[in-house]
């Protein structure tokens, strides 16, 4: 199988060879990526042994579980490297009415948690994992599958009807297996959006529920830790873009309250 | 902080529309916001001065009250800068 998918903003060629074992793991994890019928300007490989990656260089595996992780991974790298100019973020985001929210956070703030549940209320997923802000103020997400620990409360707020798989990755020296799972066309959106507004994540068990409206100097070093070029034109334009939308830090105690604090807080922006 | 602080190398420097000035490292996790003054004093750390004289500087630049501890709060701006990577001791 071959596709030409849009990954972020850069086109991938990506071919699963007739003998890849794990084909339906990787066709799971390209679902959710639109299309693309441009020039690819990097292209991938898969098959039994390895991963032959953009620079030709063939990768081969002792253990073929670890296939479709070393694409993922390099897939990643390099959709960011190559990402047009703009704020790259590590952050989960989605639509509502029309325009997109982001919701930054390192790992562990809770992404997973209020995208699954903001999904449940009709939200459409542009990304889990990672955001492009352009100079536009368009949205553009990485199209990746959700990834849920195996064994964590987000895989049980999963839908029993959505695609889902098991994925080994190889964490050290240690196999870590989670499930990765794509939800259904009608609750994901790809393409640009208009970006609505930013919020910085924060959870934990003796915060207040909370939305607090930050000031641009307030934001810019609140999010900055959720860049992920940090150099001097993704700090332009971070101050630029957190100057025209507005930001706003999410503090909860519980996923329920994060869920309640980031419904209210639309309310409030689309009012 | 001793010696003569010196501006590192890869510094990423942004502005806000109130005039406060952002700074950071290439690569660097902190971002810090600075008022002109600590702006100004990041500009002075050139490596040709000591801390003792950008606080004369500062002293004499704004004229500031002589009970005013110059020396200790530029001390702690440095400090605060030296830990995002932003200046180098």
């Amino acid at each position: 199988m071959k596709r030409t998918i849009r990954a972020l903003t850069t086109t991938v060629a990506v071919e699963l060879a007739d003998d890849l074992r794990s084909t339906s793991l990787a066709e799971l994890l390209l679902a959710g990526y639109a299309e693309a019928d441009d020039r690819p300007e990097i292209a991938y490989r898969l098959y039994r042994d390895g991963v032959i990656y953009p620079d030709l260089h063939d990768d081969r595996v002792e253990d073929p579980d670890d296939i479709v992780p070393m694409f993922e991974l390099d897939l990643y790298q390099q959709v960011a490297w190559r990402a047009k100019p703009g704020w790259l973020l590590h952050a989960a985001a989605l639509e509502h009415d029309g325009g997109a929210y982001v919701f930054a956070g390192p790992s562990g703030a809770g992404k997973t948690t209020l995208t699954l549940a903001l999904m449940a209320r009709g939200w459409r997923l542009l990304t889990e994992e990672m955001v492009l802000i352009d100079r536009e103020l368009a949205v553009h997400g990485l199209a990746r599958p959700i990834h849920a620990p195996l064994d964590g409360p987000q895989r049980h707020a999963i839908p029993a009807s959505w695609r889902q798989h098991e994925y080994p990755m190889r964490v050290g020296g240690a196999v870590v297996r989670s499930v990765i799972t794509q939800p259904p066309p009608r609750a994901r959106i790809t393409g640009a959006l208009p970006l609505r507004a930013l919020v910085r994540l924060d959870h934990g068990p003796m915060l207040s529920e909370a939305v607090v409206s930050l000031q641009p100097h307030q934001a810019v070093p609140r999010l900055w830790d959720c860049t992920l070029r940090r150099d001097a034109d993704g700090l332009a334009a971070a101050t630029t873009i957190l100057s025209l939308r507005p930001a706003h830090e999410l503090r909860s105690a519980s996923p329920a309250g994060a869920v309640a604090q980031a419904t209210a807080m639309t309310r409030e922006l689309a009012g | 902080m001793t010696g003569r602080p010196r501006r590192a190398a890869n510094v990423v420097r942004g502005e806000l529309p109130d005039g406060e000035v952002v700074v950071s490292v290439t690569g660097g996790t902190q971002a810090l916001i600075l008022n002109s003054v600590a702006d100004a004093v990041l500009e002075l750390c050139d490596g040709s001065r000591t801390l003792a004289e950008i606080a004369q500087f500062v002293r004499e630049t704004l004229r500031a009250p002589a009970d005013t501890d110059v020396a200790g709060d530029i001390s702690s701006v440095l400090a605060q800068l030296q830990r995002a990577g932003v200046i180098e001791a």
